[in-house]
């Protein structure tokens, strides 16, 4: 492919962008371009905020919180990626390879440009910049070290990208039967909303909080006398004037250690029981204070 | 023809209409000859002079600003023709040209398919529909269950030739 195929292409795919919003109507064709200005203003708001977060807000938080926002991020990703795919899939006109191949092209270049073509969408536009800001925000607070996080944002952007590419191209050839087309998007769609409550069937239902009450019951598992956890961190840190360095120093990695499996479970559930949570923290700071 | 770069020299020089149009329904009629054009490589000057006079000789004038999904099948089955025809091709490959397509199309088409002819282009059409084969056609080959059959018969003028293939039974009868 020469430099005129290749632009040739890239003008086919605007063409066919522009003559679909012109198809609309006036009056579509006007919120559709306002909301293509709204998102690439909301791409640079985006990539200015997620730096100033980086560089300022999470500069010296902790990896949980760092990693908090990135889920984040990436949950946001997936959505507006699986909805704009839903949308692109019942209104754009892809380029059909099928219909270049009588043509003296390349196919895998156009394979290759219309996939680069196809990243412009609004999931693309509003989390990639922001996801950029992010990380260059981070390297300058925390490090170059981070800077390593844009190869892994990329990477993960581009498996998903072409993962749901070649899916879309699938979907393309099912619903160009219109007697199925109603069908698999109806199913599609229900299947993506069904798959977006996992978490939340999970975690908030009746069954799973059971579930969750029953594993911090048993992480309370009675010590060799037969006493809950919490009394054996109690007893074990108790302030006693014989205790030697050596063993208040392990009373205090243990007592650490109970601290966060108790935060760990309590990330990991609504059911917080605050007063573990203080009773080893007090235990932590008695026996520093020993050790002291 | 394994080799890339020697199916895309063939390409150039063959111009197809296939079954299924292969058009994009988002472009109009210009756009997508002058998509067409450069495609095949020609310079966009040469693509410009050859879509309009293209599109003047198929009628498209009126309708320019049409999308190709707003067109009639006849006037797709046109412009998928022009689009084949942009580059002066010397073997032309048509597959149902004249399926669906209303009378005046259909003399349109003709016309279009003669004047190539008389250019020194070759065409291989497809159709299921014999009186439009002898009335074009100087040689004809018959499919049978897939296979080309073992007579390429000559028309001649005023004569019926028969096949010497009795079990096919198969009949062309020259005009």
């Amino acid at each position: 492919m020469n430099r005129s195929q290749l632009r040739t292409i890239l003008w086919l795919r605007w063409q066919l962008t522009c003559n679909r919003i012109r198809r609309l109507g006036t009056v579509n064709a006007i919120v559709t371009w306002a909301i293509f200005a709204v998102g690439c203003l909301a791409a640079l708001g985006g990539s200015i905020g997620g730096f100033l977060l980086g560089r300022f807000a999470l500069a010296k938080s902790q990896p949980m919180v760092l990693l908090g926002v990135l889920d984040m991020a990436v949950f946001f990703f997936i959505v507006l990626w699986l909805t704009s795919l839903l949308v692109e899939l019942q209104r754009s006109e892809n380029i059909d390879l099928t219909k270049l191949l009588h043509l003296p092209i390349s196919l895998w270049k156009v394979l290759v440009v219309n996939y680069a073509v196809s990243l412009f969408t609004p999931g693309i536009i509003l989390t990639v910049p922001a996801l950029t800001g992010l990380t260059i925000g981070l390297a300058l607070a925390r490090g170059f070290r981070l800077l390593l996080l844009l190869p892994l944002v990329l990477a993960f952007v581009f498996m998903v990208t072409t993962w749901t590419y070649s899916f879309r191209g699938w979907l393309s050839t099912l619903i160009a039967n219109p007697r199925r087309r109603r069908a698999i998007i109806a199913t599609l769609t229900m299947v993506m909303i069904i798959a977006g409550q996992i978490p939340h069937l999970l975690l908030n239902t009746s069954w799973a909080r059971t579930r969750i009450f029953a594993e911090i019951k048993s992480s309370e598992t009675p010590s060799r006398s037969g006493k809950p956890a919490d009394t054996n961190l109690a007893d074990t840190a108790s302030p006693s004037p014989s205790i030697s360095p050596t063993k208040a120093v392990r009373t205090t990695r243990t007592a650490s250690r109970q601290t966060s499996s108790l935060c760990r479970i309590q990330s990991h559930t609504q059911f917080q029981n605050m007063k573990q949570i203080s009773t080893a923290k007090r235990q932590v700071n008695l026996t520093s204070q020993l050790i002291g | 023809m394994r080799n890339p770069a020697t199916a895309r020299a063939v390409k150039r020089r063959i111009g197809v209409v296939p079954e299924n149009l292969a058009l994009f329904d988002n472009l109009t009629a210009r756009e997508y000859l002058t998509l067409t054009g450069q495609m095949y490589g020609l310079a966009l000057p040469t693509v410009l002079d050859r879509t309009n006079e293209l599109l003047a000789m198929m009628g498209f004038e009126a309708d320019e600003k049409k999308l190709v999904i707003e067109h009639s099948h006849g006037m797709r089955k046109k412009l998928t023709l022009a689009a084949a025809l942009i580059h002066n091709p010397s073997l032309l490959f048509l597959d149902e040209p004249f399926e669906g397509v209303d009378a005046v199309s259909s003399r349109i088409l003709r016309d279009t398919l003669k004047r190539c002819v008389d250019r020194g282009a070759t065409i291989l059409l497809t159709s299921h529909v014999l009186e439009i084969v002898e009335r074009l056609c100087s040689h004809v080959g018959i499919i049978v269950k897939g296979n080309l059959w073992n007579r390429i018969q000559w028309i001649t003028s005023g004569k019926t030739v028969r096949s010497k293939n009795d079990s096919s039974k198969l009949l062309v009868r020259t005009g």
